[in-house]
């Protein structure tokens, strides 16, 4: 168990001292340097998302299974292999749901509104023979 | 497949909370590399390149399906994603890394500075522009890292970090190319028994490690420029009682007299070098090499070995993960780089193996028996990769 210095299994934070940044300027995939930085934050969020999904699993685990949860058996328990196999799936399907958008058609909003219009204006719908 | 933990003692667990961190880097590299990759290039088949032969664009190479794809949605998202991953790899390996200090700092010590230290050290070396000029991999502090009271840091961070990256497709040990390289010619040229192995470019020795055990009577060792990475693998590797040497030296200038190894390998290591150094490297390989012995580097493939759009995917890593040569080096003639440096155009190596540390020995046996053909996962982290070597015997 290499669990050093923790005092609980939450993430303490003293960046302080750490240098975690990487050197230079980040490029621009988007039109807009705010669409990157929110990507970054989107990411960061599902990452803690995961986090906590983790924990939980963990304690819901040890709470059917014992009864009493402290900070030594949250530090011992790992899941099965099994139970991180279907963590896997569930985690891939979780991607799946979030990029979704990504790989879907998209349209601007001008374009969805001619088409809506289109629509509404289209004399042969609703006409009966 | 997803990452197990590191099997030495030098391996940071970090909280629950942080392991599964790293576990959801892990699955966000894999999904990103499998399933957003192939819609990637759903999207360049079904839709770019069709609209570029109407506007009679030219698409001929990486740099032009590059162009290409630079406006669509698709390629903002796998690019966005992938660049804030490699930070994640890092961030999430750093901070167990920082929680561990004294413990590994303690740790490395001990194995270093034993008499029976294999760690040589020369610290008047200078360390090259490549490494130092930029953090490589987006690595914060690069491959020569040493922070306060931990002057192995940039080792630790590799490992750790390659491990997260990888997710769980580099063995159990992050030593399948190494396996995979050595299993190759010790199955495939079985009267061949090199006594002296050397390993360029090693950083921790991952894959140094991985010669010993193919080739047990042999004495190996692994070189570096990065003290920090030196200082980490010597420990590693007596921590897994592999005994391999470790020392600081620059691969364009070997301190080793000619004619005097079996073997020069290096792994995923010429790409990070100038087209100059990379001569250099070919040059002192010679150099050293006794007749007889084999140089052999696993490499990204060529890029007259691609599509365009393959040559494009690759790219991706040399403009937006620090690797400034990583296109430059598969745009040269593989070929002329050995002959220029002396060898022998009928003695030329080249090869493509599947990974070993995933397959029955058997398998694996049988299946290198097949000549393998350059594929669009030759040499890419994704479902099906395949290593890729070439050399030559002197």
């Amino acid at each position: 168990m290499n669990n050093d210095n923790a005092s609980t299994n939450s993430e303490e934070f003293d960046d302080g001292a750490i240098l975690l940044d990487t050197r230079g300027k980040r490029p621009i995939f988007f039109e807009s340097a705010h669409v990157d930085a929110l990507m970054t934050a989107l990411l960061e969020s599902m990452s803690q998302l995961w986090a906590t999904r983790t924990q939980v699993r963990h304690l819901e685990q040890l709470l059917i299974g014992k009864g009493i949860v402290g900070v030594e058996e949250l530090a011992k328990f790992t899941l099965s292999s099994s139970e991180k196999e279907k963590d896997q799936e569930a985690m891939q399907a979780f991607f799946a749901d979030a990029f979704r958008t990504m790989v879907s058609g998209s349209q601007t909003i001008d374009s969805r509104q001619a088409e809506i219009d289109e629509f509404q204006n289209d004399k042969t719908i609703g006409k009966h023979k | 497949m997803m990452p197990a933990a590191l099997e030495h003692k030098l391996f940071a667990k970090g909280t629950s909370e942080q392991s599964a961190k790293q576990d959801f880097v892990s699955g966000l590299r894999a999904f990103t590399l499998n399933n957003m990759a192939e819609a990637m290039k759903s999207r360049f088949h079904d839709e770019i390149e069709p609209s570029s032969v109407q506007k009679h664009q030219v698409l001929e190479s990486g740099k032009d399906v590059h162009q290409a794809m630079k406006g669509d949605s698709l390629f903002k998202y796998y690019s966005s994603i992938r660049y804030n991953a490699q930070e994640m790899v890092w961030r999430s390996a750093l901070r167990p890394l920082h929680q561990s200090k004294t413990r590994l700092s303690a740790s490395i010590a001990a194995a270093n500075d034993s008499s029976d230290s294999k760690l040589k050290l020369d610290l008047d070396l200078e360390i090259p522009r490549n490494v130092v000029a930029l953090d490589v991999h987006l690595a914060p502090g690069s491959y020569h890292r040493e922070d306060e009271a931990a002057d192995w840091m940039g080792g630790a961070l590799y490992d750790h970090g390659l491990n997260i990256f990888s997710f769980g497709m580099m063995g159990k040990n992050l030593d399948d190319i190494g396996q995979s390289m050595s299993q190759y010619v010790k199955h495939k040229f079985r009267s061949f028994t090199p006594s002296i192995i050397l390993d360029l470019g090693c950083t921790i020795g991952h894959n140094t490690c991985a010669w010993k055990l193919a080739y047990p009577d042999a004495k190996v060792t692994g070189i570096d420029i990065a003290p920090a990475c030196l200082r980490y693998g010597n420990a590693r590797a007596k921590d897994q009682d592999v005994d391999v040497k470790f020392e600081q030296m620059n691969a364009t200038d070997l301190n080793l007299p000619d004619n005097s190894v079996d073997v020069v390998f290096s792994s995923m290591f010429l790409h990070e070098l100038s087209a100059k150094d990379i001569r250099k490297v070919m040059v002192e390989a010679y150099r050293v090499l006794r007749p007889g012995g084999l140089m052999l580097h696993m490499e990204l493939p060529p890029n007259d070995s691609l599509s365009a759009y393959d040559a494009f995917y690759l790219d991706w890593d040399g403009y937006y993960n620090n690797e400034p040569f990583y296109k430059s080096f598969r745009d040269q003639d593989f070929t002329q780089l050995r002959l220029d440096a002396g060898f022998d155009r009928s003695k030329l190596v080249e090869f493509i193996t599947p990974q070993y540390s995933y397959m029955a020995p058997e398998d694996y046996a049988r299946e290198i028996e097949v000549d393998a053909k350059f594929g669009e996962n030759t040499g890419r982290l994704a479902e099906g990769i395949q290593w890729y070597g070439f050399g030559a015997w002197k």
